[in-house]
């Protein structure tokens, strides 16, 4: 091999080694990177998943309570009717005038079933609170879907308001 | 020991044939030829070589007493009309053995670089190369007592070598033909050298241990101690080097070229460990996320079953959770009012989400209420939004916020 030979095959030589380490030191930091990445992600997701075991037995209780206390839905036709008779009650007893009463029909959601009825009232301030207060209680799975609150524009001592209530049944 | 304090390997005329002498390992067997010898060598090892004694002219002159660059001149001169071949095709050195006030002992060496490239053709052949060369007797002389005049007798290709050593340095060197001889010839090859002005008032005499059998015969012929001797290879750096000046260009060069191949292949090892370590590190990584993605797997239905109760709770919260309560949104909206001139005039509520309309009596009131029900902690879940409230024509400022978890 003559000198220029040489010289030029060092020059090759030497450029090929360039690129090989640079592509070597790139495939090295591009997967330390990754690895580095993911192992911070699955150790925070690996604390967090420690985390949610130690509130395990919480939730569990949570659980066992809901099914104790969720009741079950009998009879689709009469449950409408029966909340709605409970609503009147409590609203009766809150002096809350309720009108236009109407019942729903059932509906089947993921977490439960939902027995709407919706009605409007008219009471004073105490009242509505009164009747805001019997009427939701965590045992009883009523929830206000829609509430809407306002000052009777005739009487600015009363209030009227539109509701729709649902009672939340165990899903079957 | 070399330069760089590497011992080199030693190719030594021995009785019969070539002795191989190697650091560490001591005197290998006798080889017959020097072709022989180089075989059993590293291909591309430098070594060090003892020439035969003929490969040399020596030349004992008694010169004027001068200094050593004068006599320089003087020795070259001498050797000009002695030496059968052109001085620049030799290689010359001289030392001097003796001086005084009036004269200089000096022995000069020559040595042809022709017969030196046959001898060391071999070597050189399988990149052996030579990086010095020197003469037994000059090693021998080295390492005799300055103090005494000391004769040595050692066997070298058949032949005796008779080494004068004179003030630590070889004064001159006979051969002779065999050893049975010797109580015959030494009285005249004596008698010659006390001719030719060499002293041979001996002191001491050094025979090798292969002419262990010639003691008593030497001792008869000579009335001083006769020493059997080991041979010492050592101390090759105390002598001249005879090699010729392009050869020692030539190992200075190959030496260079060895210790530039030692730091590349130390950089490729230090290159190879770094790469592998890199890549043991990935391993290491790679070992360390499986561990965990196993943990998280073994967890994976405990933490599915739990997770299905979260969802199913928070699914039911506005029925079971009291903080989602109409009347507990209601009663922390009215109790974040800020004064009793702020307005709700409708309250809209349902699950998850609540928006409240109002008026104030100015703009300030009524941002300072949305505010208020911002900073509540209870409402901490819900993001509520307000859009910048709307001046009435009376003056008051209308507002309205949006809640939502």
């Amino acid at each position: 091999m003559t000198a220029r030979e040489k010289k030029l095959a060092w020059i090759v030589g030497g450029v090929l080694a360039v690129m090989g380490n640079f592509m070597l030191v790139e495939f090295f930091l591009k997967n330390q990177r990754q690895l580095r990445e993911d192992l911070r992600r699955k150790t925070a997701q690996l604390a967090l998943q420690r985390q949610t075991l130690e509130e395990r037995e919480t939730w569990e209780q949570r659980s066992a309570w809901m099914t104790e206390h969720q009741a079950r839905l009998i009879n689709e036709s009469t449950s409408g009717v029966a909340l709605l008779d409970a609503l009147k009650e409590v609203a009766q007893k809150n002096s809350v005038l309720i009108e236009a009463p109407a019942i729903g029909t059932p509906e089947k959601r993921t977490y439960c079933i939902a027995v709407p009825v919706s009605f409007e009232t008219k009471s004073s301030w105490a009242g509505l609170c009164g009747f805001l207060r019997e009427a939701q209680q965590p045992e009883q799975f009523l929830v206000f879907e829609k509430a809407v609150l306002q000052v009777d524009p005739a009487d600015n001592t009363r209030m009227q308001a539109t509701f729709r209530v649902a009672k939340w049944f165990a899903s079957k | 020991m070399n330069k760089s304090g590497v011992e080199k390997s030693l190719l030594v005329p021995g009785a019969d044939g070539w002795m191989l002498h190697v650091p560490g390992r001591g005197l290998l067997r006798s080889f017959p030829s020097l072709e022989a010898a180089a075989e059993v060598l590293v291909a591309g090892e430098p070594v060090h070589l003892v020439v035969p004694a003929h490969f040399v002219l020596i030349e004992r002159l008694t010169l004027p007493s001068t200094d050593r660059a004068e006599l320089e001149g003087m020795v070259m001169l001498q050797l000009e009309k002695t030496l059968p071949y052109p001085l620049d095709e030799a290689v010359c050195h001289f030392e001097v053995v003796s001086q005084d006030a009036q004269e200089s002992v000096v022995v000069s060496f020559a040595v042809h670089v022709a017969s030196l490239d046959a001898l060391c053709a071999p070597l050189r052949a399988r990149g052996n190369l030579p990086v010095k060369i020197f003469l037994s007797a000059m090693l021998t002389a080295s390492a005799c007592d300055p103090e005494q005049l000391t004769l040595c007798i050692w066997p070298e290709l058949g032949q005796l070598q008779l080494a004068v050593c004179q003030n630590g340095r070889l004064g001159a060197l006979y051969s002779m033909q065999g050893e049975s001889s010797l109580a015959q010839t030494l009285p005249q090859v004596l008698l010659q050298a006390e001719m030719e002005g060499v002293p041979v008032e001996f002191q001491r005499v050094r025979l090798s241990r292969q002419c262990a059998p010639l003691q008593v015969s030497v001792s008869e012929v000579l009335a001083c101690p006769v020493d059997v001797v080991e041979e010492d290879l050592g101390g090759a750096e105390r002598v001249h080097n005879l090699a010729p000046a392009s050869w020692r260009a030539e190992s200075l060069r190959l030496e260079a070229v060895g210790r530039r191949r030692h730091q590349l292949q130390m950089a490729a090892v230090l290159y190879l460990v770094g790469v592998a370590a890199a890549f043991l590190s990935l391993a290491w990584l790679k070992t360390r996320l499986n561990k965990v993605e196993s943990q998280i797997a073994g967890l994976r239905p405990q933490i599915e079953g739990i997770q299905a109760r979260q969802m199913r709770w928070q699914a039911l919260a506005p029925a079971v959770c009291p903080d989602q309560y109409t009347l507990e949104v209601l009663r922390l909206a009215f109790s974040s009012l800020p004064s009793p001139e702020v307005k709700i005039t409708t309250f809209e509520h349902g699950p998850g989400q609540f928006r409240i309309e109002g008026e104030a009596p100015s703009a300030n009131l009524a941002i300072d209420f949305v505010d208020r029900l911002k900073n509540l902690a209870e409402l901490g879940d819900y993001r509520i939004e307000s859009p910048p409230p709307s001046i009435l024509p009376s003056g008051s400022a209308r507002y309205n916020v949006f809640g939502k978890l």
